[in-house]
């Protein structure tokens, strides 16, 4: 048997592996895209809830403009977002303006009574459960796709094809934001 | 796919016992060779009916599994409209794991009890009780429902109807033959030893009967015998070890995937001390019993435990993800009256309240009053759990 042979068996089986390794790496890249494609769809969900919701408030807190204003600026900033730090940060101030913006029904017994306003409350809540979870699965797919590159043999490969690490979904600078407790005024 | 390849292998060995009995009853007087070729030639002959009779079993299951299981539950489908918590706790699932969704139903049942059924992506569906619905809070709700949905993740479903079908498939044919065999009144030197079971006059078999009359058998009689006994024995031990096997090990692992999907051991520790002794299904047969979360059913009267014990669910959830150990819980006893003696129970522990009668006073699930619901904010709540109770809802 001559070394040739065997020297163009391991080659072959050195491509095979190169070809599989990058296909599955492919797989898992675009589930990546898919999974923050996701959130998009529920972030879009919330976005054309609200104005239905804004309008259903002016009936009952006419005179709140500054918590009905807060939301339509957000929800604005929300939409014309561009990178996906900005999406995230703008989509962290609407949820805390909105979570004022429900609140005022504490204060208005008759918008609290509201059937209307109970139905978008209890979608909206819903559909922060909905954006938590595809948040997890992006972060579940970004997990899989990073173990995926770091795995062996496959590691041995993916730099060489261009598959770098892929950042999880986090609040990052704008989580002091977030976490300060909404200011409550009556 | 090699479980089903399993199957027909099954069918073929019971097959050729099955022949090896006929033809030591047609003639006792023969040699092992003899048998052994005679049999073998039996079970090529009659090669195209027993695959087809297994192909048709296996087709059967395919596409009505979910038909005769909604049957025998009277389980029905449920939309977004009518039971929007429990659709939403589903669906958000679904969207955490990136699964697509199955279809919901409801069974309505005292019991506390949930299963998944479905053999391919169009089929998959998942079934709760509503004694369930009733009982459970969200988040232990969540957690059942995440471990129904790692059940289909996981395939297990597949896996447990093939394994099922084995076992009867192996169960039946064995049985059959046994019949065939003893209605022979077969006396010769061997034979004695064997009950003689009071059974119907066997289905007709193709040998005559003429020669029922054996006479007292040459040493190859005996041996084939035992041959043919042995095999079918080993035939059914391994079809119910398989059952066995993929049923314990599966119950654990969903388990942990669903403490996976929900992030939350607590919930699921106290959705199964809820359900404890409590998820028996009437008229459900043991294989739908075996892909619910839990079996009630144990001992002799399904032959062997599926499902491991609620104990040592809770330890392995405590011990590996973290959970919070949490003792059997002591439900209120439900109202006086049936107290739901099952016939298809009759093993359920003394300790364990008896079951929520069915129909009883006021005939709806949440008017029983023997399972209040749980607040998600009452550690101390009509459980009387002491104060370090369940992280049930954190």
């Amino acid at each position: 048997m001559s070394s040739g042979w065997i020297v163009l068996a391991v080659i072959v089986v050195l491509v095979i592996f190169a070809f599989s390794a990058y296909n599955r790496l492919v797989a898992l890249s675009q589930r990546v895209n898919q999974a923050f494609a996701d959130i998009d769809v529920q972030l879009k969900q919330r976005h054309d809830l609200i104005p239905n919701l804004v309008e259903t408030v002016k009936g009952y807190a006419a005179h709140e403009r500054g918590t009905l204003d807060e939301v339509v600026k957000a929800r604005n900033a929300a939409i014309s977002a561009q990178s996906p730090g900005q999406v995230a940060a703008a989509e962290n101030q609407l949820s805390g303006a909105l979570g004022r913006l429900i609140a005022l029904s504490e204060a208005y017994p008759d918008l609290k009574a509201n059937a209307n306003f109970q139905q978008l409350a209890n979608e909206l809540s819903d559909l922060e459960n909905k954006i938590a979870a595809s948040r997890r699965f992006f972060n579940n797919a970004v997990q899989e796709y990073n173990t995926g590159i770091q795995q062996m043999p496959a590691a041995l490969f993916a730099g060489m094809f261009g598959f770098t690490r892929k950042e999880f979904f986090d609040l990052g600078s704008s989580r002091t934001e977030v976490e300060a407790a909404p200011a409550v005024k009556f | 796919m090699l479980l089903l390849g399993g199957l027909f292998l099954l069918v073929y060995v019971i097959v050729f016992a099955g022949a090896l009995l006929i033809e030591v009853a047609n003639n006792g007087n023969g040699s092992v060779a003899y048998y052994l070729t005679a049999a073998l030639a039996d079970v090529i002959r009659t090669l195209p009916y027993s695959t087809a009779a297994a192909a048709a079993w296996i087709v059967i299951a395919y596409f009505f599994h979910q038909t005769i299981i909604d049957a025998v539950t009277g389980g029905e489908s449920v939309t977004r409209q009518e039971q929007p918590r429990l659709y939403n706790l589903l669906e958000n699932l679904c969207i955490s794991r990136g699964i697509p969704m199955p279809k919901l139903k409801i069974m309505p049942s005292d019991a506390l009890n949930a299963f998944a059924t479905g053999l391919n992506q169009r089929q998959y569906a998942v079934t709760v009780t509503t004694g369930l619905l009733a009982a459970l809070n969200d988040r232990e709700l969540e957690a059942v429902l995440g471990h129904e949905l790692t059940h289909i993740r996981n395939g297990d479903v597949q896996m447990m109807v093939v394994a099922v079908i084995i076992a009867g498939v192996v169960g039946f044919f064995g049985e059959l033959f046994f019949r065939i065999f003893t209605n022979f009144g077969w006396n010769g030197g061997g034979g004695s030893w064997w009950p003689r079971s009071s059974s119907r006059s066997s289905s007709s078999s193709s040998s005559s009967s003429s020669s029922s009359d054996s006479k007292s058998s040459g040493g190859g009689a005996i041996v084939v015998v035992i041959i043919a006994i042995v095999l079918i024995m080993l035939a059914w031990l391994l079809s119910q070890v398989v059952k066995l096997a993929l049923s314990r090990s599966r119950e654990m692992l969903a388990d942990a995937g669903s403490v996976e999907l929900t992030k939350n051991p607590d919930a699921m520790i106290s959705a199964l001390r809820k359900i404890e002794g409590r998820g028996e299904l009437i008229g459900a047969t043991s294989a739908v019993m075996e892909l619910c979360v839990d079996n009630p059913r144990d001992g002799f009267t399904d032959l062997f435990a599926t499902h491991p014990s609620v104990e040592s669910r809770v330890q392995a959830l405590v011990k590996y993800a973290g959970g919070h150990y949490l003792g059997p819980l002591s439900l209120p006893e439900p109202p006086a009256g049936e107290t739901g003696n099952e016939a298809n129970a009759p093993d359920r522990p003394e300790e364990r309240p008896p079951l929520p009668s069915h129909g009883g006073p006021g005939g709806q699930p949440t008017g029983e009053g023997s399972l209040p619901e749980a607040p998600d904010e009452a550690p101390n709540g009509p459980w009387g759990r002491p104060a370090a109770g369940p992280g049930g809802g954190r």
